[in-house]
C-alpha cells in the first residue's frame, strides 16, 4: 500500500468523510490517521463540518417581509414596448431629409433602401458629402431641435420604465 | 385570470377545506399568468428559505431583507419566462443566485466596524463555535460557498445543486469537497 | 458525442456555414444577377438624383460599401470573410474587456420585451444621434464631435451585439452543456456573423442586432451595475 504525506492525505479528507475514495485510497487515508495525530484532528473537524453547516441558523423574516414584498411587487411596471414617440421622431425625419433634398430624392431614397441607408446614416454622421443644402436655414435648425429633443424625451421615458425598483427598505437606510 | 384563480382555489380547497397547496410548479405557473394569489401563496411559501439563503450570503439580516425582496420581485418579472415542464425548483434557486450575485457585486464594500454596530437585535450566528463557521463560511470564495449553502442550508440534494449551478454532479461534489477543505483549514488555524 | 467536443463542433460548423456564405455573396456580387444590385449599378435611370447622394458601389453588403475597383471572386470571398471575422473578433474583444460589464447587461436582459424595448431605444438613439451630428456640423466648429459620437456609437453597438450573443450563449448552454465561456460566446458570435452574411437580408439582420445592442448598451448605461440611477451622487 502506498504511504501518504500529510500534505497528500489532508485534500483527501472530504472525500474519504463522504465514502466517494476508491478502496485502496480510503485503505491508504485509514493508514495515515492512524498514525498521525495531526492529520486525526483534522479528520475529526472534517466530519463535523458538514452536521455543523446543516446546524447553521438564520434568523426568522420580519413579519413585515411579505406585504413589502406584495407592495414591491405591485409597484412593477412590465417593461413596455413605447412605441409611440418612434411615429413622430421618423415622421421628423422624413421631413428632415424631404427639406434637404425635395420630395423626388426622398422617393429615391425610398426605392433604394438597401443601398442609400447607409449613405443617409453616412451624411448624418460626416462620413458622407453633405447634400447642397443651405448652410445655416432656421428652419431645418428647428427640426434637429426638434428631432433631439423628441428622441431625448423618449428615452428618457424608456430608461425610466425599465430602470430596476430600488431595492432599499423605505424608510430605513 | 379569474377563472384561473377559481380553479386554484377550489383545487386548493378541493379536499381539506383551505389547508391543502398547491405544489409550487402549479402556483409559478398561475403566478405567471398573472395571479397575485397565488403569487403572494408562493412567497409565503418560500420566504423562510430565501431570507435564510439570503442571510447566509449576505450575512445581514437588514440586506439579506433586501435581498430577499430583490429576489421575489425578479422572480415576478420573470415567471411568465418559467417553462412549466421543467423543474421549478432549480431554475428559481438559478435566479435567486444570480440576484444574490448581482446584490453583493454592486454593493459598495464598507469598511468592518465593530459586531456590534450592526443590528441590534441579536445575531445568532454569533453565538460562540457557531459564528467562526459562520465566518469562515461568508469568507469563502463564492464558486465554494454557493454549493455549501445550497447543498446543506437549503437540503438541495446534490442533482438540485448541479442543475442549478449548471454543472455536473461530480463538479459540485469536487467544489462541496474544496470548500469543507477551506472551511476545514480556516477553522483550524482559527482554533490553533 | 461527448459534451466537451458539442462547442467546438458546433463553432467549427458555423464557422464553414460563414465561408459558404462567404462564397455565396461573392458569387453573387461577381455576376449581379440580383435585382437589388442590378438597379444600383443602373443608376441613371430617369430617377432624379438629389446632390450629394453619390452612386457608390453596390450598397447592400453588411459591413459597409463594397470595393468597387478591385473584382474577382477569390478577392470577394476574402473581403466578407476578413469582414465577419473583424466584426469576431472586436465584439469577443469587448466581452474579453468588459466581462463584469456585459455579464449585468445579460441579467437585465431577462426577457424578450426587454429586447423589444432594447430596439425601440435604440432606434430613439440613432434618431438623436442622427439630428444632433447635424446640429453638430451645422456649427463647423464642432464637427470633429459628430465623427467622435458616431465612434462611441459603433462601440456602444459593438458592445451591445458582444452582450446579445453573451445571452444567446447563456440560452444555449442549457441545452447543449457547459464549456469554456469565451468559446461559447465566441459561437454565438460567429452565428451572429453568419446571420450578416445571408445575402441581401444580412444587411437588414446586423442593422437590427446592431440597433438592439445599442439601445442595450444605452439602457443600461454601458453595463453598469447600478443603471441609471444617480444615487451614488448622493452621499
Amino acid at each position: 500500500m502506498t504511504q501518504l504525506t500529510c500534505g497528500q492525505a489532508r485534500p483527501l479528507l472530504e472525500p474519504y468523510v463522504d465514502g466517494s475514495l476508491d478502496g485502496e485510497t480510503a485503505a491508504a487515508v485509514r493508514s495515515h490517521l492512524a498514525g498521525c495525530a495531526d492529520c486525526r484532528n483534522q479528520h475529526l473537524e472534517a466530519v463535523s463540518i458538514p452536521a455543523r453547516l446543516r446546524a447553521l441558523t438564520a434568523p426568522e423574516p420580519p413579519s413585515d417581509l411579505l406585504p413589502s414584498v406584495m407592495a414591491a411587487v405591485a409597484r412593477v411596471r412590465r417593461p413596455r414596448f413605447a412605441w409611440g414617440p418612434l411615429i413622430l421622431e421618423i415622421g421628423l425625419c422624413a421631413l428632415i431629409a424631404w427639406y434637404l433634398s425635395g420630395l423626388a430624392g426622398l422617393s429615391a431614397l425610398f426605392s433604394y433602401t438597401s443601398g442609400e441607408l447607409s449613405d443617409v446614416v453616412g451624411w448624418g454622421l460626416g462620413t458622407t458629402q453633405l447634400p447642397a443644402a443651405p448652410s445655416l436655414d432656421l428652419l431645418l435648425v428647428l427640426a434637429c431641435l426638434a428631432l433631439v429633443t423628441v428622441t431625448g424625451y423618449h428615452l428618457a421615458l424608456i430608461i425610466g420604465a425599465t430602470s430596476e425598483p430600488s431595492g432599499r427598505r423605505a424608510g430605513q437606510g | 385570470m379569474v377563472s384561473l384563480r377559481a380553479a386554484a382555489l377550489r383545487a386548493a380547497r378541493g379536499d381539506g377545506g383551505g389547508a391543502v397547496r398547491l405544489p409550487p410548479i402549479e402556483l409559478a405557473r398561475l403566478a405567471g399568468g398573472g395571479d397575485r394569489e397565488a403569487f403572494e401563496e408562493l412567497v409565503r411559501g418560500y420566504q423562510r428559505r430565501v431570507y435564510g439563503f439570503a442571510y447566509q450570503y449576505v450575512r445581514d439580516a437588514g440586506e439579506a431583507q433586501d435581498v430577499t425582496q430583490e429576489i421575489f420581485v425578479h422572480l415576478y418579472r420573470n415567471l411568465r419566462r418559467y417553462d412549466a415542464a421543467r423543474p421549478f425548483e432549480p431554475w428559481f434557486w438559478r435566479l435567486a443566485t444570480n440576484v444574490c450575485l448581482n446584490y453583493v457585486r454592486r454593493r459598495v464594500p464598507e469598511p468592518r466596524e465593530l459586531p456590534d454596530s450592526g443590528d441590534a437585535g441579536g445575531d445568532p450566528a454569533d453565538l460562540p463555535g457557531e459564528s467562526a463557521l459562520a465566518r469562515a463560511l461568508g469568507e469563502l470564495d463564492r464558486a465554494y460557498r454557493l454549493p455549501l449553502i445550497l447543498h446543506y442550508h437549503l437540503d438541495m440534494s446534490l442533482q438540485q445543486v448541479a442543475q442549478t449551478m449548471g454543472l455536473s454532479v461530480a463538479a459540485v461534489k469536487s467544489r462541496m469537497h474544496r470548500g469543507r477543505a477551506v472551511l476545514r483549514r480556516t477553522l483550524s488555524e482559527e482554533a490553533g | 458525442m461527448t459534451a466537451r467536443w458539442r462547442w467546438p463542433a458546433l463553432l467549427v460548423a458555423l464557422v464553414v456555414l460563414a465561408l459558404l456564405l462567404c462564397w455565396l455573396d461573392a458569387s453573387l456580387f461577381e455576376r449581379t444577377v440580383l435585382p437589388g444590385s442590378r438597379r444600383i449599378l443602373t443608376r441613371g435611370d430617369g430617377l432624379p438624383r438629389p446632390a450629394g447622394f453619390p452612386p457608390r458601389g453596390l450598397g447592400g453588403t453588411p459591413f459597409g460599401p463594397f470595393p468597387e475597383t478591385i473584382s474577382g471572386a477569390l478577392f470577394s470571398l476574402g473581403w466578407f470573410a476578413a469582414t465577419a471575422l473583424g466584426l469576431v473578433a472586436l465584439a469577443a474583444a469587448m466581452l474579453v474587456a468588459f466581462p463584469a460589464r456585459a455579464r449585468l447587461v445579460v441579467d437585465r436582459l431577462d426577457s424578450l420585451t426587454v429586447a423589444g424595448t432594447a430596439l425601440v431605444a435604440g432606434l430613439a438613439t440613432v434618431l438623436l444621434l442622427f439630428a444632433f451630428s447635424f446640429l453638430l456640423r451645422l456649427t463647423i466648429v464642432l464637427l470633429p464631435l459628430a465623427g467622435a459620437l458616431s465612434i462611441l456609437a459603433a462601440l456602444g453597438a459593438l458592445f451591445g451585439i458582444a452582450c446579445l450573443a453573451l445571452w444567446l450563449a447563456g440560452q444555449a448552454r442549457l441545452r447543449i452543456g457547459p464549456a469554456h465561456p469565451l468559446l461559447i460566446a465566441l459561437t454565438a458570435l460567429v452565428a451572429f456573423a453568419d446571420l450578416a452574411l445571408i445575402p441581401f437580408a444580412g444587411l437588414f439582420l446586423l442593422g437590427l442586432l446592431a440597433v438592439t445592442g445599442l439601445g442595450l448598451t444605452v439602457l443600461t448605461r454601458f453595463g453598469s451595475p447600478r443603471g441609471w440611477a444617480m444615487d451614488e451622487l448622493d452621499w
